[in-house]
């Protein structure tokens, strides 16, 4: 396979944007992405696209706002995984030398209110089981008497996230919150407050890669290396040990994510040691701690605490969510894994400002997305 | 003459074919109907044509013991859609005495024990009534004081 480089990401803001169209969102995502990467829409010879609630054939009325130049336009979707699907199948037909150039895009507009996650209808939906903060909050439960975690170390992800938040232009809220409103906050599924939600988001996210032998006639100024990745759906767990009804949770289970970890680590030839910067799927503040702890960050059982000491924040030894990550950057579903591409461009590009981690010298870039059904892991190197 | 409480006012439906062995009354124990694997011995519910752990098609019906403790738990406090369940109610995962960890609801007026460890009773409970009147019942958990 032949070495792949990143050459450009861009966004468009995360936010409410109730008189924007799917269009308008995503070609300015895109537009940001090329005049980053500096490859003109003509050169993209495949787009990926990371998409959920749209209509369908939404990726290329999306992607033909740059031009018709006849180019394949793939939708892909996985849930709230749908846009590091994307870019996983963008990255492997170019490192196998199917395409030279491929932009990823991702783009989402969604209805305020909770996620319906089973159709309306299954008897899930209709007793009140089909509840995704009640699918962390499950987990926060056992956690906390496994551990010893309290609500208040849950609540510091919304706060640490907040922070990081308030530096980011493009994130959806970008003002800091205490321990003490975050606690306060409405009562969603115990131990999870409203401000420990993802709230519901529109935006998009676009990134350029290229054939590492290709990319020098684009001057790129700098570009980041993808190093390593693992893909892979919830593996059932024997013995009904938890399980609810006979089916892996690959969203929120970390020893999914233990077993795509460790395959990323290898492919990458690092180990968790080695990452100087982290982008977990937070959709609800548990995953920051069940995620750092399954990637292998921190120890088990210790995720909780190393939130609560700081180590997770921008300037702490094990930077996670930098741009305020789902909670704060917000959670467009089908634009949130290119956007956390984008944010580990910045950081290892040195080009993250007041978000910048390990003084613009980290060197490795971590990425976990996962989406009902499935987990991607990215790793790349400057 | 006073009236049973858990005969009820109108004809017992199931919320879904074949979860659960039907009583004749309400709040009776609920025997969830699930199937076991033949080949490799690991249990679900609902019931699988397949098993999710060996893939195998050889499947026997099973119907599971109707008590088991309390695993985890959440208490829903926002009215999810679609759900005719009114907050704040409870999801637990029970683990069932010899059989498979099921999800499932505590409604508002049995919150009270709800905790890890805790031993539980499913029971058949009314979820709601369906537009040709009929009283639409499912499993619901009680903690065991």
């Amino acid at each position: 396979m032949r070495e792949v480089v990143v050459l450009g990401a861009g966004l468009h803001r995360f936010g409410r944007f109730p008189d924007k169209s799917l269009q308008d969102l995503g070609r300015e995502a895109i537009k940001n992405a090329l005049d980053d990467s500096g490859v003109p829409f003509p050169d993209i010879q495949v787009a990926y696209v990371g998409r959920v609630l749209a209509g369908m054939g939404a990726g290329l009325s999306v992607v033909s706002e740059m031009g018709q130049t006849g180019i394949p336009v793939i939708n892909i979707e996985m849930a709230c995984g749908s846009s590091t699907s994307a870019f996983r199948e963008a990255y492997l037909n170019v490192a196998n030398g199917v395409y030279d150039t491929a932009l990823v895009v991702g783009f989402e507009k969604m209805q305020r209110g909770m996620l319906q996650i089973s159709e309306g209808t299954s008897f899930q939906s209709v007793m009140g089981l089909a509840v995704m903060p009640a699918a962390y909050a499950l987990q926060a439960q056992r956690y906390m008497a496994d551990y010893g975690a309290t609500p208040e170390m849950f609540a510091q992800v919304s706060v640490k996230s907040h922070k990081a938040g308030a530096l980011n232009p493009y994130a959806q809220y970008q003002k800091e919150t205490t321990l003490e409103e975050v606690m306060a906050s409405r009562m969603i599924a115990d131990p999870i407050t409203l401000l420990q939600c993802s709230p519901t988001t529109d935006g998009a996210s676009a990134v350029v890669i290229c054939a590492a032998d290709k990319a020098a006639k684009y001057a790129a100024k700098r570009q980041m290396t993808v190093a390593g990745w693992a893909t892979g759906s919830g593996r059932y767990e024997r013995k009904g040990e938890g399980k609810g009804e006979g089916e892996a949770d690959a969203e929120t289970g970390a020893g999914e994510v233990e077993r795509l970890a460790h395959q990323a680590y290898e492919r990458a030839g690092i180990g968790p040691e080695d990452v100087d910067v982290t982008q977990v799927h937070d959709a609800f503040s548990p995953g920051e701690i069940f995620m750092a702890e399954g990637l292998g960050l921190v120890p088990k059982g210790e995720g909780a605490r190393a939130v609560w000491e700081g180590r997770t924040e921008i300037n702490g030894d094990i930077p996670i969510n930098t741009d305020g990550g789902l909670i704060s950057r917000g959670h467009p579903i089908g634009a949130t894994g290119a956007a956390m591409v984008t944010e580990i461009f910045r950081q290892l590009t040195g080009e993250a400002g007041p978000r910048q981690v390990k003084g613009g010298k980290a060197k490795v870039g971590l990425i976990h997305n996962a989406g009902i059904g499935g987990v991607n892991i990215l790793v790349f190197k400057r | 003459m006073t009236q049973d409480a858990t005969l009820p006012a109108t004809r017992m439906v199931p919320l879904r074919e074949g979860m659960f062995r039907m009583p004749d009354r309400l709040d009776a124990p609920a025997g969830l109907l699930g199937d076991r694997c033949r080949k490799c011995g690991e249990s679900f519910f609902p019931r699988r044509v397949f098993c999710a752990a060996c893939s195998s098609g050889d499947m026997e019906d099973v119907e599971f013991a109707s008590t088991g403790e309390i695993d985890t738990f959440t208490i829903v406090r926002q009215q999810p859609p679609n759900s005719v369940m009114v907050p704040p109610y409870a999801i637990v995962r029970v683990k069932l005495d010899g059989g498979p960890g099921v999800q499932t609801v505590v409604p508002t007026e049995d919150l009270a024990g709800v905790r890890i460890g805790a031993r539980a009773q499913l029971l058949i409970r009314r979820l709601k009534e369906d537009d040709a009147g009929n009283t639409v019942v499912s499993f619901m958990a009680r903690p065991l004081a």
